[in-house]
Protein backbone atom coordinates (compact mmCIF):
# COMPACT_ATOMS: atom_id res chain seq x y z
CA UNK A 1 0.00 0.00 0.00
CA UNK A 2 3.36 2.38 0.68
CA UNK A 3 4.54 1.96 -2.28
CA UNK A 4 1.16 2.63 -4.19
CA UNK A 5 0.49 5.87 -1.99
CA UNK A 6 4.45 6.35 -3.55
CA UNK A 7 3.22 6.33 -6.56
CA UNK A 8 0.34 9.45 -5.61
CA UNK A 9 3.09 11.62 -4.33
CA UNK A 10 3.19 14.62 -6.58
CA UNK A 11 6.01 14.27 -8.56
CA UNK A 12 4.13 10.93 -10.36
CA UNK A 13 0.96 12.27 -10.39
CA UNK A 14 1.95 14.91 -11.98
CA UNK A 15 4.07 12.81 -14.09
CA UNK A 16 0.73 10.22 -14.91
CA UNK A 17 -1.49 13.45 -15.09
CA UNK A 18 0.78 14.75 -18.08
CA UNK A 19 1.23 11.03 -19.71
CA UNK A 20 -3.00 11.13 -19.44
CA UNK A 21 -3.09 14.77 -20.96
CA UNK A 22 -0.14 13.80 -23.79
CA UNK A 23 -3.27 10.54 -24.60
CA UNK A 24 -6.05 12.23 -24.48
CA UNK A 25 -4.87 15.67 -27.08
CA UNK A 26 -3.81 12.69 -29.49
CA UNK A 27 -6.53 10.83 -28.97
CA UNK A 28 -9.02 13.86 -30.05
CA UNK A 29 -6.32 15.36 -32.38
CA UNK A 30 -6.71 11.38 -34.01
CA UNK A 31 -10.51 12.11 -33.60
CA UNK A 32 -10.33 15.01 -35.62
CA UNK A 33 -7.79 14.02 -38.25
CA UNK A 34 -9.87 10.54 -39.18
CA UNK A 35 -13.00 11.71 -40.30
CA UNK A 36 -10.79 13.27 -43.50
CA UNK A 37 -7.98 11.59 -45.82
CA UNK A 38 -7.59 7.97 -46.79
CA UNK A 39 -3.50 8.31 -44.79
CA UNK A 40 -5.44 5.78 -42.58
CA UNK A 41 -6.35 3.05 -45.08
CA UNK A 42 -3.03 1.23 -44.64
CA UNK A 43 -2.18 0.93 -41.09
CA UNK A 44 -5.93 -0.29 -40.98
CA UNK A 45 -5.26 -2.85 -43.29
CA UNK A 46 -1.96 -3.87 -41.64
CA UNK A 47 -4.10 -4.36 -38.65
CA UNK A 48 -6.69 -6.30 -40.21
CA UNK A 49 -4.44 -8.24 -41.52
CA UNK A 50 -3.09 -9.12 -38.34
CA UNK A 51 -5.86 -9.76 -36.90
CA UNK A 52 -7.89 -11.65 -39.54
CA UNK A 53 -4.73 -14.30 -39.66
CA UNK A 54 -4.67 -14.53 -36.25
CA UNK A 55 -8.24 -15.27 -35.69
CA UNK A 56 -8.15 -17.32 -38.48
CA UNK A 57 -5.56 -19.77 -36.25
CA UNK A 58 -7.83 -18.99 -33.31
CA UNK A 59 -10.79 -20.45 -35.66
CA UNK A 60 -10.68 -24.31 -34.45
CA UNK A 61 -12.16 -22.59 -31.06
CA UNK A 62 -15.29 -21.47 -33.22
CA UNK A 63 -15.18 -24.91 -34.78
CA UNK A 64 -14.81 -26.79 -31.64
CA UNK A 65 -18.34 -25.05 -30.14
CA UNK A 66 -20.10 -25.81 -33.34
CA UNK A 67 -19.04 -29.07 -33.55
CA UNK A 68 -19.87 -29.72 -30.18
CA UNK A 69 -23.62 -28.79 -31.14
CA UNK A 70 -23.01 -30.53 -34.56
CA UNK A 71 -22.39 -33.55 -32.55
CA UNK A 72 -25.04 -33.96 -30.22
CA UNK A 73 -27.59 -33.19 -33.23
CA UNK A 74 -25.89 -36.05 -35.25
CA UNK A 75 -25.58 -38.28 -32.13
CA UNK A 76 -29.52 -38.37 -31.80
CA UNK A 77 -29.87 -38.72 -35.76
CA UNK A 78 -27.41 -41.55 -35.43
CA UNK A 79 -30.03 -43.66 -32.96
CA UNK A 80 -32.56 -43.59 -34.98
CA UNK A 81 -30.53 -44.34 -38.96
CA UNK A 82 -29.42 -47.29 -36.78
CA UNK A 83 -32.72 -48.02 -36.06
CA UNK A 84 -33.57 -47.64 -39.67
CA UNK A 85 -30.67 -49.63 -40.97
CA UNK A 86 -31.82 -52.59 -39.28
CA UNK A 87 -35.33 -52.57 -40.55
CA UNK A 88 -34.02 -51.66 -44.08
CA UNK A 89 -31.71 -54.64 -43.45
CA UNK A 90 -34.50 -56.86 -43.15
CA UNK A 91 -36.40 -55.75 -46.21
CA UNK A 92 -33.42 -55.82 -48.17
CA UNK A 93 -33.11 -59.02 -47.47
CA UNK A 94 -36.44 -59.76 -48.11
CA UNK A 95 -36.04 -58.09 -51.23
CA UNK A 96 -33.23 -59.84 -52.80
CA UNK A 97 -35.14 -63.14 -52.13
CA UNK A 98 -38.33 -62.53 -53.68
CA UNK A 99 -36.07 -61.30 -56.73
CA UNK A 100 -34.90 -64.50 -56.57
CA UNK A 101 -37.82 -66.03 -56.49
CA UNK A 102 -39.59 -63.64 -59.43
CA UNK A 103 -35.73 -64.71 -61.11
CA UNK A 104 -34.22 -61.02 -61.33
CA UNK A 105 -31.24 -60.57 -61.46
CA UNK A 106 -29.88 -59.02 -58.17
CA UNK A 107 -29.06 -55.31 -58.37
CA UNK A 108 -25.38 -53.94 -58.30
CA UNK A 109 -24.09 -52.15 -55.63
CA UNK A 110 -23.00 -48.64 -56.13
CA UNK A 111 -19.59 -47.66 -55.04
CA UNK A 112 -19.76 -44.10 -53.87
CA UNK A 113 -16.80 -41.58 -53.90
CA UNK A 114 -16.84 -38.90 -51.16
CA UNK A 115 -15.96 -35.64 -51.77
CA UNK A 116 -16.16 -31.99 -49.90
CA UNK A 117 -17.52 -29.42 -51.20
CA UNK A 118 -14.37 -26.11 -51.64
CA UNK A 119 -16.22 -23.67 -53.80
CA UNK A 120 -19.87 -22.02 -54.12
CA UNK A 121 -20.38 -20.08 -57.28
CA UNK A 122 -20.80 -16.59 -56.25
CA UNK A 123 -23.31 -15.18 -58.46
CA UNK A 124 -27.07 -14.59 -56.87
CA UNK A 125 -28.05 -18.10 -57.60
CA UNK A 126 -25.16 -20.16 -56.94
CA UNK A 127 -26.13 -23.70 -58.61
CA UNK A 128 -22.70 -24.32 -59.24
CA UNK A 129 -20.51 -26.00 -56.72
CA UNK A 130 -16.82 -26.64 -57.12
CA UNK A 131 -15.74 -30.40 -55.12
CA UNK A 132 -11.91 -31.80 -54.41
CA UNK A 133 -12.20 -34.51 -56.47
CA UNK A 134 -11.88 -34.92 -59.97
CA UNK A 135 -10.57 -37.10 -63.11
CA UNK A 136 -7.66 -38.69 -60.90
CA UNK A 137 -10.36 -40.12 -59.05
CA UNK A 138 -11.66 -41.31 -61.96
CA UNK A 139 -15.00 -38.64 -62.09
CA UNK A 140 -16.54 -38.35 -65.10
CA UNK A 141 -19.17 -35.65 -66.83
CA UNK A 142 -22.42 -37.11 -65.95
CA UNK A 143 -21.55 -38.26 -62.56
CA UNK A 144 -24.48 -37.73 -59.77
CA UNK A 145 -23.78 -36.22 -56.73
CA UNK A 146 -25.87 -36.95 -53.70
CA UNK A 147 -25.62 -36.01 -49.89
CA UNK A 148 -27.24 -38.00 -47.03
CA UNK A 149 -30.26 -36.11 -47.25
CA UNK A 150 -31.05 -36.73 -50.75
CA UNK A 151 -30.23 -35.66 -54.49
CA UNK A 152 -27.89 -32.90 -54.66
CA UNK A 153 -27.25 -32.71 -58.57
CA UNK A 154 -25.11 -33.77 -61.43
CA UNK A 155 -21.18 -33.52 -62.44
CA UNK A 156 -21.20 -30.49 -65.03
CA UNK A 157 -17.39 -30.65 -65.91
CA UNK A 158 -14.34 -32.22 -64.72
CA UNK A 159 -10.57 -31.37 -63.73
CA UNK A 160 -7.53 -33.22 -62.86
CA UNK A 161 -8.49 -32.49 -59.23
CA UNK A 162 -11.92 -30.67 -58.91
CA UNK A 163 -15.39 -31.12 -60.30
CA UNK A 164 -18.37 -28.26 -60.96
CA UNK A 165 -21.55 -30.10 -60.46
CA UNK A 166 -24.75 -28.77 -61.45
CA UNK A 167 -27.04 -28.88 -58.53
CA UNK A 168 -30.96 -29.95 -59.08
CA UNK A 169 -31.67 -26.24 -58.31
CA UNK A 170 -29.76 -24.99 -61.63
CA UNK A 171 -32.07 -24.39 -64.30
CA UNK A 172 -30.27 -26.79 -66.82
CA UNK A 173 -31.22 -29.72 -64.34
CA UNK A 174 -34.24 -30.93 -64.61
CA UNK A 175 -35.17 -34.12 -62.69
CA UNK A 176 -37.50 -37.10 -63.36
CA UNK A 177 -39.51 -37.64 -60.36
CA UNK A 178 -42.29 -39.85 -58.91
CA UNK A 179 -44.27 -39.48 -55.82
CA UNK A 180 -43.21 -41.55 -53.00
CA UNK A 181 -47.10 -42.40 -51.78
CA UNK A 182 -49.12 -42.21 -54.90
CA UNK A 183 -46.29 -43.20 -57.66
CA UNK A 184 -47.21 -40.07 -59.61
CA UNK A 185 -44.92 -39.72 -62.46
CA UNK A 186 -43.62 -35.62 -62.93
CA UNK A 187 -40.24 -33.56 -63.67
CA UNK A 188 -39.01 -31.68 -61.10
CA UNK A 189 -37.11 -28.54 -61.96
CA UNK A 190 -35.75 -24.75 -61.10
CA UNK A 191 -38.09 -22.54 -62.20
CA UNK A 192 -37.49 -18.75 -61.52
CA UNK A 193 -41.15 -17.79 -60.55
CA UNK A 194 -39.93 -19.78 -57.38
CA UNK A 195 -36.25 -18.82 -56.75
CA UNK A 196 -36.15 -20.72 -53.75
CA UNK A 197 -38.20 -24.39 -54.55
CA UNK A 198 -38.45 -26.63 -57.33
CA UNK A 199 -41.34 -27.05 -59.76
CA UNK A 200 -43.24 -30.01 -59.80
CA UNK A 201 -44.33 -29.98 -63.86
CA UNK A 202 -46.47 -32.26 -66.03
CA UNK A 203 -48.37 -32.90 -63.56
CA UNK A 204 -52.05 -34.31 -64.88
CA UNK A 205 -54.85 -32.47 -62.78
CA UNK A 206 -56.53 -35.49 -61.59
CA UNK A 207 -53.03 -36.64 -59.85
CA UNK A 208 -52.80 -37.48 -56.00
CA UNK A 209 -50.29 -34.94 -55.03
CA UNK A 210 -50.56 -33.25 -51.57
CA UNK A 211 -48.75 -30.86 -49.16
CA UNK A 212 -45.80 -33.37 -47.01
CA UNK A 213 -45.83 -36.26 -50.07
CA UNK A 214 -42.06 -37.43 -50.66
CA UNK A 215 -40.67 -36.84 -53.82
CA UNK A 216 -38.13 -39.36 -54.88
CA UNK A 217 -36.17 -39.90 -58.14
CA UNK A 218 -38.01 -41.94 -60.85
CA UNK A 219 -34.97 -43.13 -62.30
CA UNK A 220 -36.60 -42.38 -66.04
CA UNK A 221 -34.22 -40.36 -68.38
CA UNK A 222 -31.42 -41.86 -67.51
CA UNK A 223 -29.50 -39.29 -65.85
CA UNK A 224 -30.51 -39.78 -62.02
CA UNK A 225 -30.69 -43.37 -60.31
CA UNK A 226 -34.35 -44.24 -59.13
CA UNK A 227 -34.89 -43.52 -55.28
CA UNK A 228 -32.97 -40.51 -54.67
CA UNK A 229 -35.11 -38.17 -52.04
CA UNK A 230 -35.41 -34.93 -53.69
CA UNK A 231 -37.70 -33.20 -51.54
CA UNK A 232 -41.02 -32.34 -50.12
CA UNK A 233 -44.56 -30.89 -51.71
CA UNK A 234 -44.54 -27.97 -50.08
CA UNK A 235 -47.60 -26.25 -51.93
CA UNK A 236 -50.37 -27.88 -54.57
CA UNK A 237 -53.02 -25.16 -56.16
CA UNK A 238 -55.07 -25.26 -58.60
CA UNK A 239 -56.96 -22.58 -60.73
CA UNK A 240 -59.15 -22.68 -63.37
CA UNK A 241 -56.90 -20.97 -65.71
CA UNK A 242 -54.46 -23.60 -65.56
CA UNK A 243 -54.72 -27.01 -66.41
CA UNK A 244 -52.10 -27.76 -64.71
CA UNK A 245 -51.55 -27.80 -60.90
CA UNK A 246 -49.17 -25.63 -59.43
CA UNK A 247 -47.05 -28.02 -57.08
CA UNK A 248 -43.73 -26.57 -55.74
CA UNK A 249 -41.04 -28.91 -54.16
CA UNK A 250 -38.71 -27.98 -51.10
CA UNK A 251 -35.86 -30.08 -51.52
CA UNK A 252 -34.37 -31.91 -48.38
CA UNK A 253 -30.80 -30.08 -49.34
CA UNK A 254 -29.69 -27.18 -47.79
CA UNK A 255 -27.63 -26.14 -50.58
CA UNK A 256 -26.43 -22.85 -48.56
CA UNK A 257 -24.87 -25.39 -45.60
CA UNK A 258 -23.50 -28.31 -48.38
CA UNK A 259 -20.21 -29.46 -46.94
CA UNK A 260 -19.61 -32.75 -48.58
CA UNK A 261 -20.97 -35.08 -51.18
CA UNK A 262 -20.99 -38.42 -52.12
CA UNK A 263 -20.62 -39.41 -56.14
CA UNK A 264 -21.75 -42.02 -58.09
CA UNK A 265 -20.99 -42.98 -61.91
CA UNK A 266 -24.24 -43.13 -63.64
CA UNK A 267 -22.84 -46.32 -65.95
CA UNK A 268 -24.15 -48.66 -62.70
CA UNK A 269 -26.99 -47.16 -62.63
CA UNK A 270 -27.67 -47.69 -66.64
CA UNK A 271 -26.57 -51.08 -66.05
CA UNK A 272 -28.88 -51.56 -62.94
CA UNK A 273 -32.05 -50.04 -65.37
CA UNK A 274 -31.18 -52.22 -68.26
CA UNK A 275 -31.25 -55.24 -66.22
CA UNK A 276 -34.51 -53.97 -64.15
CA UNK A 277 -35.89 -53.70 -68.40
CA UNK A 278 -37.88 -50.73 -66.91
CA UNK A 279 -36.37 -48.52 -69.44
CA UNK A 280 -33.49 -48.39 -72.08
CA UNK A 281 -31.58 -45.59 -71.56
CA UNK A 282 -29.38 -46.33 -74.89
CA UNK A 283 -32.08 -46.75 -76.70
CA UNK A 284 -32.56 -42.61 -77.67
CA UNK B 1 15.21 -5.67 -12.69
CA UNK B 2 15.49 -4.83 -16.61
CA UNK B 3 14.76 -8.33 -17.73
CA UNK B 4 12.20 -8.82 -15.40
CA UNK B 5 10.18 -5.11 -16.92
CA UNK B 6 11.05 -6.89 -20.51
CA UNK B 7 9.05 -9.95 -18.92
CA UNK B 8 6.32 -8.55 -17.96
CA UNK B 9 5.55 -6.14 -21.03
CA UNK B 10 5.95 -9.17 -22.75
CA UNK B 11 3.09 -10.67 -21.13
CA UNK B 12 0.89 -7.44 -21.11
CA UNK B 13 1.61 -7.94 -25.04
CA UNK B 14 0.26 -11.49 -25.14
CA UNK B 15 -2.42 -10.82 -22.62
CA UNK B 16 -3.98 -7.79 -24.96
CA UNK B 17 -3.29 -9.97 -27.84
CA UNK B 18 -4.92 -13.06 -27.39
CA UNK B 19 -7.41 -10.39 -26.06
CA UNK B 20 -7.61 -9.14 -29.15
CA UNK B 21 -7.80 -11.96 -31.22
CA UNK B 22 -10.63 -13.51 -28.99
CA UNK B 23 -12.60 -10.01 -29.27
CA UNK B 24 -12.41 -10.43 -33.41
CA UNK B 25 -13.04 -13.95 -33.41
CA UNK B 26 -15.40 -15.64 -30.82
CA UNK B 27 -16.43 -13.24 -28.61
CA UNK B 28 -19.09 -12.32 -31.57
CA UNK B 29 -20.66 -15.81 -30.93
CA UNK B 30 -21.04 -15.08 -27.43
CA UNK B 31 -23.13 -12.16 -27.73
CA UNK B 32 -26.38 -12.43 -26.15
CA UNK B 33 -28.37 -9.49 -27.68
CA UNK B 34 -26.65 -6.31 -27.86
CA UNK B 35 -24.42 -7.29 -24.28
CA UNK B 36 -21.18 -8.98 -25.40
CA UNK B 37 -17.77 -9.17 -22.65
CA UNK B 38 -15.73 -6.55 -23.82
CA UNK B 39 -11.85 -8.58 -23.35
CA UNK B 40 -9.52 -5.89 -24.62
CA UNK B 41 -11.34 -3.35 -21.46
CA UNK B 42 -10.86 -6.38 -19.22
CA UNK B 43 -6.96 -6.54 -19.84
CA UNK B 44 -6.63 -2.25 -19.24
CA UNK B 45 -8.52 -2.55 -15.92
CA UNK B 46 -6.69 -5.27 -14.56
CA UNK B 47 -3.21 -4.05 -15.74
CA UNK B 48 -3.91 -0.79 -14.34
CA UNK B 49 -5.40 -2.58 -10.91
CA UNK B 50 -1.72 -3.49 -10.31
CA UNK B 51 0.69 -1.26 -12.55
CA UNK B 52 1.36 2.46 -11.78
CA UNK B 53 -0.93 5.21 -13.84
CA UNK B 54 1.89 6.20 -16.14
CA UNK B 55 1.88 2.66 -17.56
CA UNK B 56 -1.64 2.30 -17.02
CA UNK B 57 -2.25 5.32 -19.31
CA UNK B 58 -0.40 4.35 -21.62
CA UNK B 59 -1.50 0.64 -22.42
CA UNK B 60 -4.60 1.96 -22.01
CA UNK B 61 -3.85 4.25 -24.93
CA UNK B 62 -2.21 1.82 -27.16
CA UNK B 63 -5.25 -0.81 -26.41
CA UNK B 64 -7.72 1.24 -27.53
CA UNK B 65 -5.58 2.87 -30.32
CA UNK B 66 -4.99 -0.75 -31.83
CA UNK B 67 -8.94 -1.46 -31.42
CA UNK B 68 -9.65 2.02 -33.02
CA UNK B 69 -7.77 0.59 -35.97
CA UNK B 70 -9.02 -2.79 -36.19
CA UNK B 71 -12.61 -2.55 -35.87
CA UNK B 72 -13.10 0.56 -38.17
CA UNK B 73 -14.79 3.55 -37.01
CA UNK B 74 -13.24 6.98 -35.91
CA UNK B 75 -10.22 6.84 -34.83
CA UNK B 76 -9.16 8.21 -31.42
CA UNK B 77 -12.40 7.25 -29.56
CA UNK B 78 -11.38 4.29 -28.23
CA UNK B 79 -7.57 5.13 -26.97
CA UNK B 80 -9.31 8.57 -25.21
CA UNK B 81 -11.62 6.48 -23.81
CA UNK B 82 -9.15 3.71 -22.22
CA UNK B 83 -6.56 5.51 -21.61
CA UNK B 84 -9.04 7.69 -19.23
CA UNK B 85 -10.34 4.71 -17.73
CA UNK B 86 -7.28 3.16 -17.11
CA UNK B 87 -5.69 6.18 -16.00
CA UNK B 88 -8.68 6.10 -12.90
CA UNK B 89 -8.48 2.33 -11.89
CA UNK B 90 -4.81 2.59 -11.28
CA UNK B 91 -5.89 5.91 -8.93
CA UNK B 92 -8.53 4.39 -7.01
CA UNK B 93 -6.47 0.46 -7.36
CA UNK B 94 -4.36 2.67 -4.64
CA UNK B 95 -7.29 3.46 -2.13
CA UNK B 96 -9.02 -0.10 -2.67
CA UNK B 97 -8.33 -3.53 -1.02
CA UNK B 98 -7.81 -4.84 -4.59
CA UNK B 99 -6.52 -8.10 -3.25
CA UNK B 100 -10.01 -9.07 -2.66
CA UNK B 101 -11.25 -10.96 -5.44
CA UNK B 102 -14.82 -9.37 -5.06
CA UNK B 103 -12.99 -5.80 -5.20
CA UNK B 104 -11.78 -6.66 -8.53
CA UNK B 105 -15.15 -7.58 -9.86
CA UNK B 106 -16.60 -4.65 -8.94
CA UNK B 107 -14.08 -2.33 -10.46
CA UNK B 108 -14.10 -4.13 -13.50
CA UNK B 109 -18.32 -3.65 -13.76
CA UNK B 110 -17.48 -0.32 -12.99
CA UNK B 111 -14.86 0.75 -15.06
CA UNK B 112 -17.33 -0.82 -18.51
CA UNK B 113 -19.51 1.51 -17.40
CA UNK B 114 -17.42 4.53 -17.16
CA UNK B 115 -15.70 3.53 -20.14
CA UNK B 116 -19.00 3.36 -22.01
CA UNK B 117 -20.38 6.39 -20.44
CA UNK B 118 -17.30 8.42 -22.12
CA UNK B 119 -17.80 6.51 -25.22
CA UNK B 120 -21.45 7.42 -25.61
CA UNK B 121 -20.90 10.84 -24.49
CA UNK B 122 -18.45 11.19 -27.32
CA UNK B 123 -20.48 9.23 -30.28
CA UNK B 124 -23.65 10.71 -29.02
CA UNK B 125 -22.66 14.12 -28.20
CA UNK B 126 -25.08 16.53 -26.72
CA UNK B 127 -27.90 13.77 -26.39
CA UNK B 128 -28.37 12.64 -23.11
CA UNK B 129 -31.28 10.62 -23.86
CA UNK B 130 -28.99 8.26 -26.33
CA UNK B 131 -26.13 8.07 -23.90
CA UNK B 132 -28.69 6.96 -21.03
CA UNK B 133 -30.61 4.51 -23.69
CA UNK B 134 -27.21 3.30 -24.74
CA UNK B 135 -26.15 2.42 -21.35
CA UNK B 136 -28.94 0.66 -20.02
CA UNK B 137 -29.50 -1.06 -23.33
CA UNK B 138 -26.20 -2.29 -23.56
CA UNK B 139 -23.72 -1.25 -21.32
CA UNK B 140 -25.26 -2.88 -18.28
CA UNK B 141 -25.42 -6.00 -19.88
CA UNK B 142 -22.10 -5.64 -21.03
CA UNK B 143 -20.55 -4.98 -17.72
CA UNK B 144 -22.17 -8.27 -16.58
CA UNK B 145 -21.13 -10.32 -19.20
CA UNK B 146 -17.16 -8.93 -18.75
CA UNK B 147 -17.25 -9.83 -14.68
CA UNK B 148 -18.64 -13.10 -15.44
CA UNK B 149 -16.39 -14.06 -18.76
CA UNK B 150 -12.78 -12.14 -17.91
CA UNK B 151 -11.56 -13.62 -14.43
CA UNK B 152 -12.06 -16.58 -16.49
CA UNK B 153 -9.36 -15.20 -19.65
CA UNK B 154 -7.20 -13.72 -16.96
CA UNK B 155 -7.12 -16.95 -14.92
CA UNK B 156 -6.03 -19.06 -18.28
CA UNK B 157 -3.70 -16.17 -19.17
CA UNK B 158 -1.69 -16.20 -16.21
CA UNK B 159 -1.83 -20.17 -15.61
CA UNK B 160 -0.67 -20.33 -19.53
CA UNK B 161 2.68 -17.76 -18.83
CA UNK B 162 3.58 -18.66 -15.21
CA UNK B 163 2.36 -15.13 -13.70
CA UNK B 164 1.29 -14.56 -10.21
CA UNK B 165 -2.21 -12.61 -9.61
CA UNK B 166 -1.73 -9.85 -7.49
CA UNK B 167 1.51 -8.61 -7.42
CA UNK B 168 1.90 -5.14 -7.75
CA UNK B 169 4.82 -3.51 -9.92
CA UNK B 170 5.32 -0.17 -10.68
CA UNK B 171 6.92 0.63 -14.03
CA UNK B 172 7.63 4.15 -13.47
CA UNK B 173 11.05 4.76 -12.65
CA UNK B 174 11.14 5.68 -8.67
CA UNK B 175 14.40 5.84 -7.30
CA UNK B 176 15.08 3.04 -4.64
CA UNK B 177 14.47 3.97 -1.03
CA UNK B 178 17.76 4.59 1.15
Amino acid sequence: MQKADASLGSPHKFASLKVLFICIVISILLMMKSDSGSWLSSPRASVDAAIVELSGRMGWIVRLAWLAREYRALHSKIAVRTFELGRLEELRQENARLREQLGFRPRSEWALLHAEVVGKETNRLGTVILVNQGSLAGIKEGWIACSPDGLVGKVGSVGEEFSRIQLITNYNSPVSARVQRSGVEAIVEWKPSAPNTLIMTFVRPESDVRVGDVVVSSGLGGVYPAGLRIGTISKVSRTEREWEPHVEVKPFVDFSRLVEVLLVAPEVIKVEMRESGLFDPDAD
Amino acid sequence: MRRELVSEILFETAYLGFAFVLQSSLVSYMAIGPARPDLILGCTVYIALWRGPVHSTVAGFVAGLLQDLSFGGGLGLNSLCKSVTAFLVSHVSSRIFKERYWTQLVVLGCSVLVHDLLYFVFLHPGSVTAVGLSLVTISLGSALYTVLVFPAYDFVMRKLFFRREGVERETTVVPPQQ
